[in-house]
C-alpha cells in the first residue's frame, strides 16, 4: 500500500488505535507493552499501521510493565524513539524504573502511554496517573479526545527529546475506548542508528551523582512548567464571558462532557471554561491567573484531585476537597449535569437544577430489573476448573486467585482473594505460613491447615507469579497452585502469551513451557489436566492436596490446559445438552457452575439455546444426573442417552 | 447543528461494538463527523453493554442522559435500563420476543413515563427473524436495518450496505441480508 494514499483517508479510530497511529506517524522505533484494559488496543494498532505503511517497528508484548519500561529505557539511551504502553495499575509494577527514569532520562524520545479507568470498569483501583506523574516528577499530558491523543504523541516526543526526559501520555477510559473520525498525518521515518555513549556517571549514577541529577530535574521541570503555561494547543479558555463570577477549570473527557452540556443549554458564551491538557509540571501562571479572575471556580477532572491541589488559591475552588465533586466513580453526563447546574442555580445563571434522565432512572429502578453481572463464557475452561477445585477443596478450602477472566470464578465460590498481578501465589504462601504457625509439629491430617488452592492464568503467571513461586519453593510453603492455561491473554482481547510464543506481529518466537518453568524452579509435583474432564481433575487435585499434607511432600502445581472457548470455538466437540425430568430445580448447577446457558425455569432448570455452546461440562455439575448430553453431534430427534 | 445521539443497549456477546462501528462508518461515508464510546474488558463477558454513537458535531463520545434521539436495544430489558438516555419524543426500538410487549413494558409507571415524555416504542422479534435466516447472531444488523427504515434516522439501508463490508472481515453478504430483513420488517409493519 502506498503510504500517502492511506494517510489521506479518513479513519474511524478508537482512541487507542489513534495513539498507535500517532506512534507510527512520529517515527517511533520500538514499542513495549503489557495488555490491560483500557490500554490493550494500542500495540496491535502499531503493528497494523506499521505494516500498512511499510515501516519497521519493533512491537513487543513483554512479560510485565516493569520489563517493558526497562527495555524501552535502554533503547532510549541509544537514541531510538520508544513508547511503553500499559494500564494504570501497570504503572505500579513499573514504578521502580519510572522514578529513576525521571532523574537519569533518555536520549531518544520516550512516551509512556498509561490508561486510567474511571468507574472503575475493568480495574482494581481508580488511581490517577497524573498524580503518579507528579510524584515521579515526569511531565504528563491529558488529552480529551482520540484525535488529540494522536496529536499529543508528536508533542510528547518533541518535549521528551528537547528535555531528555520520558513523557507520560495519560489517557482515560473515554478517550481510549472513544471512537472518532480522524484525518491521519503522513508517516515520518527517522533514521537513527543505535549508538550507546558510555557515561557511567549518568546511566549508572551513584547517590552522589543522583543529587546533582535531582537538582537538574527540578530545573527542567521549572522550564517545562513555563513552556506549558504558554501552550495554547492543549490549554486555553474554551468558552465564556471573561468577567463572570463563576468559572470552570476542566480536563479530559469531563471537559468534553461539560462543553456538550453548555452547548445543549445554550450557555457556551456565558460560563468561562479553562481547559488544561498539560497538568504537570503545573502551568501555574496560566491556571492561577484564570482562577484569580473569578470568585468561584469548579474543578472537573478525573480520576482524582490534581489540578485542584496544585492551584494556589484553593479558597475559590469547588471540587473534591469540599465534596462538590464525588470522590469516586466516573464523571459522566448525569453527574456533571447535576453538580454543574447546582452551581449555576447558586449563581443565578439558570433557575433550576438539571435533572437529565433522572425521572426515567427512578422509574426504571422501580422495575427492579435483574442485574447482569459479568460471567465466564459458555464452554469456558475456567468454569470447569472451578467446579473441580471447589469439589476437591470443599467449604474449608481457601482460594486465593488473581487478575484475569478467572476472577469471575468468584461466582462459583472458587475465588476468595483477588489483589494484584501474581498475588495469588504469594497469598497462598502467606495463608499457609499463617496456619502452619499454629501447627509446630506438622499437620499430616490437615486438621489445622485447610486445603489452599490458588488459581492464576498463564499470562499472569509470567507477569508476576514467578518471583513469589520461587519464594514459596525456597520456604517450603505447602499449597496447590492451579495454572489456568487457556493459551491466550483472554480478558484483554486475546493477546499472545509467553507460553504460546507468538509475537505481537504474529511471527513465531520462542515458547516457554509452563511445566519446564515450574520444574526449573525446583517443583517436583506437577500434573497437567484437561479441565473439561471434571472427575480426572478433581482426582488430581485431591492427590495434590494429599501431597501438600504429606510430611515428605511439598508444593504442588496443576496445569489445567484447554484453549479459551472464545478464542478457539472449534477446540471442543459439541453434542446437544438436555435437562431430564429428574431436575427438581435444586439450584446446585446454577450456584456452583453458573453457566449463562443454564437458567432457572418455573419448576426446572432450562437451557438457553441461544447461549449454550453444547460443551457438556454441566453434565458433571448436576448431583442428580439430570443434565445429559446426546451421543451424536446435534441429533434432529431422539432420546437423550 | 447539534449531534444526533444513538444508544445501543444489549448484553456482552451480542455484537454491540461491531454494530456501533458499522453505524459510525455510515457517518464517515457521508462525510459527517461522528464519535462513539464502546465497552471493552471485563464488562464484555455477558454483562450489560451500552455503546454510544453520535452523528454530527459534539465533543464527548458520551451521550448525556436526557439527550438521546434513538435507543436501539438488542435486548428489551437492557433497553429499558438505558431509557434515562432518551430525550422527550425520543425513539425506543427493541428486540423483544413474541407478538405482544414484554411484561416490563406494560408496567404502569413505565407506560406513564413513556407517555409523559412522548417516547415512541416499537418492538421487533429480531431473534425470530435471525433464526429464520439461519444466523442467530444477526440480531444486531436486523435491528440496524429496522431503524434505517424509519424517518429522521441519520443512516439508510444503502448506507448500511456500503458500511458493512468496510467494517466486517467476512460474511458481508449474510450481514447485509440481515439488515435488509430488518428493513423489510419495518416496512411490512408500516403497511
Amino acid at each position: 500500500m502506498n503510504a500517502s494514499s492511506t494517510a489521506r483517508r479518513r479513519l474511524c479510530l478508537l482512541g487507542n488505535e489513534a495513539i498507535g497511529r500517532g506512534l507510527v506517524e512520529q517515527g517511533c522505533h520500538l514499542v513495549m507493552a503489557y495488555p490491560g484494559t483500557p490500554s490493550s488496543e494500542v500495540l496491535p494498532a502499531v503493528v497494523r499501521f506499521a505494516r500498512a505503511e511499510q515501516v519497521r517497528i519493533h512491537a513487543e508484548w513483554c512479560s510485565n510493565e516493569k520489563v517493558a519500561l526497562e527495555q524501552a529505557l535502554a533503547a532510549g539511551y541509544t537514541g531510538k524513539r520508544t513508547a511503553v504502553v500499559m494500564k494504570q495499575v501497570g504503572l505500579n509494577v513499573a514504578a521502580d524504573p519510572l522514578l529513576s527514569a525521571a532523574y537519569i532520562g533518555v536520549i531518544g524520545g520516550m512516551v509512556i502511554v498509561v490508561a486510567d479507568d474511571p468507574g472503575p470498569t475493568s480495574s482494581q483501583t481508580e488511581q490517577d496517573t497524573r498524580q503518579f506523574a507528579h510524584f515521579a516528577k515526569i511531565p504528563v499530558l491529558d488529552p480529551c479526545s482520540p484525535d488529540e491523543a494522536r496529536r499529543m504523541v508528536g508533542y510528547a516526543f518533541d518535549l521528551s527529546e528537547r528535555h531528555e526526559t520520558p513523557v507520560i501520555l495519560r489517557v482515560a477510559l473515554r478517550v481510549c475506548h472513544g471512537r472518532e473520525d480522524i484525518v491521519p498525518d503522513d508517516v515520518r521515518t527517522i533514521a537513527r542508528p543505535a549508538r550507546f555513549r558510555r557515561d557511567p556517571a549518568r546511566w549508572a549514577a551513584t547517590p552522589r551523582h543522583r543529587y546533582g541529577q535531582h537538582l537538574a530535574l527540578e530545573e527542567r521541570l521549572r522550564a517545562i512548567a513555563a513552556e506549558f503555561a504558554e501552550n495554547r494547543a492543549f490549554n486555553g479558555v474554551t468558552a465564556g464571558e471573561a468577567d463572570s463570577r463563576f468559572a470552570v477549570v476542566a480536563a479530559g473527557n469531563p471537559w468534553a462532557v461539560l462543553m456538550d452540556l453548555l452547548a445543549e443549554h445554550g450557555l457556551e458564551d456565558r460560563v468561562p471554561v479553562l481547559r488544561v491538557g498539560t497538568p504537570y509540571p503545573f502551568p501555574a501562571r496560566l491556571v492561577d491567573e484564570f482562577v484569580s479572575r473569578h470568585d468561584e471556580v469548579l474543578v472537573l477532572e478525573e480520576t482524582d484531585q490534581v489540578l485542584e491541589l496544585l492551584i494556589e488559591d484553593r479558597k475559590r475552588l469547588r471540587g473534591r476537597h469540599d465534596g462538590t465533586v464525588p470522590a469516586a466513580g466516573e464523571l459522566d453526563g448525569a453527574v456533571i449535569a447535576r453538580l454543574l447546574s447546582e452551581r449555576l442555580v447558586e449563581h443565578g445563571i439558570v433557575d433550576r437544577v438539571w435533572t437529565m434522565g433522572a425521572e426515567a432512572a427512578s422509574v426504571v429502578e422501580g422495575l427492579e430489573l435483574p442485574q447482569r453481572r459479568p460471567v465466564l463464557c459458555p464452554a469456558c475452561p475456567h468454569r470447569a476448573s472451578f467446579l473441580a477445585i471447589r469439589r476437591a477443596g470443599g467449604n474449608r478450602g481457601i482460594y486465593p486467585s488473581d487478575i484475569g477472566c478467572y476472577t469471575l470464578g468468584i461466582n462459583q465460590g472458587g475465588v476468595d482473594t483477588c489483589h494484584d498481578m501474581g498475588a495469588s501465589v504469594a497469598m497462598a504462601a502467606g495463608f499457609y505460613q499463617a496456619f502452619a504457625h499454629d501447627a509446630p509439629d506438622g499437620d499430616p491430617d490437615g486438621r489445622t491447615i485447610p486445603p489452599i488452592i490458588a488459581t492464576i492464568g498463564d499470562s499472569t503467571f509470567y507477569h508476576g507469579g514467578l518471583a513469589p513461586l520461587a519464594s514459596a519453593v525456597y520456604s517450603n510453603a505447602r499449597f496447590t497452585l492451579v495454572i489456568l492455561d487457556n493459551l491466550v491473554t483472554a480478558m484483554t482481547g486475546m493477546q499472545p502469551t509467553l507460553a504460546g510464543g507468538i509475537q505481537a506481529d504474529g511471527a513465531m518466537g520462542h515458547s516457554l513451557s509452563l511445566e519446564e518453568t515450574c520444574r526449573g524452579l525446583g517443583i517436583e509435583w506437577i500434573e497437567v489436566v484437561d479441565p473439561f474432564d471434571i472427575p480426572a481433575m478433581e482426582e488430581v487435585l485431591r492427590r495434590a492436596i494429599a501431597h501438600n499434607r504429606d510430611p515428605e511432600g511439598s508444593l504442588a502445581v496443576v496445569i489445567a490446559r484447554r484453549p479459551c472457548a472464545l478464542d478457539a470455538p472449534t477446540s471442543f466437540s459439541r453434542r446437544e445438552v438436555r435437562i431430564t425430568d429428574e431436575c427438581d430445580l435444586c439450584g446446585v448447577c446454577l450456584k456452583r457452575f453458573g453457566c449463562p446457558g443454564l437458567v432457572a425455569g418455573e419448576n426446572q432448570v432450562e437451557i438457553d439455546r441461544m447461549i449454550c455452546n453444547d460443551c457438556g461440562v454441566c453434565v458433571h455439575a448436576c448431583p442428580k444426573g439430570a443434565i445429559v448430553q446426546c451421543e451424536g453431534p446435534f441429533p434432529d430427534s431422539g432420546e437423550p442417552r | 447543528m447539534s449531534a444526533f445521539n444513538v444508544l445501543l443497549a444489549g448484553v456482552g456477546g451480542q455484537g454491540i461494538v461491531f454494530m456501533s462501528r458499522v453505524l459510525m462508518q455510515t457517518a464517515l461515508l457521508r462525510g459527517a463527523p461522528a464519535r462513539g464510546a464502546e465497552t471493552h474488558g471485563m464488562a464484555q463477558r455477558g454483562g450489560s453493554v451500552v455503546a454510544h454513537v453520535r452523528f454530527g458535531a459534539c465533543r464527548s463520545p458520551l451521550v448525556i442522559p436526557g439527550t438521546g434521539h434513538l435507543l436501539l436495544a438488542l435486548d428489551c430489558r437492557e433497553g429499558i435500563r438505558s431509557l434515562k438516555f432518551l430525550r422527550p419524543q425520543g425513539l425506543f426500538l427493541a428486540n423483544s420476543p413474541g407478538p405482544g410487549p414484554l411484561a416490563e413494558l406494560t408496567d404502569d409507571a413505565l407506560r406513564g413515563l413513556l407517555a409523559r415524555n412522548r417516547i415512541t416504542v416499537r418492538t421487533l422479534d429480531a431473534a425470530r427473524i435471525a433464526a429464520g435466516l439461519g444466523n442467530p447472531m444477526a440480531v444486531n444488523l436486523i435491528m440496524a436495518g429496522f431503524a434505517a427504515a424509519l424517518p429522521a434516522i441519520p443512516f439508510t439501508l444503502e448506507d448500511l450496505r456500503r458500511a458493512i463490508p468496510l467494517v466486517a472481515r467476512s460474511h458481508h453478504l449474510a450481514m447485509i441480508d440481515a439488515a435488509e430483513a430488518g428493513h423489510r420488517a419495518a416496512e411490512s409493519e408500516a403497511d
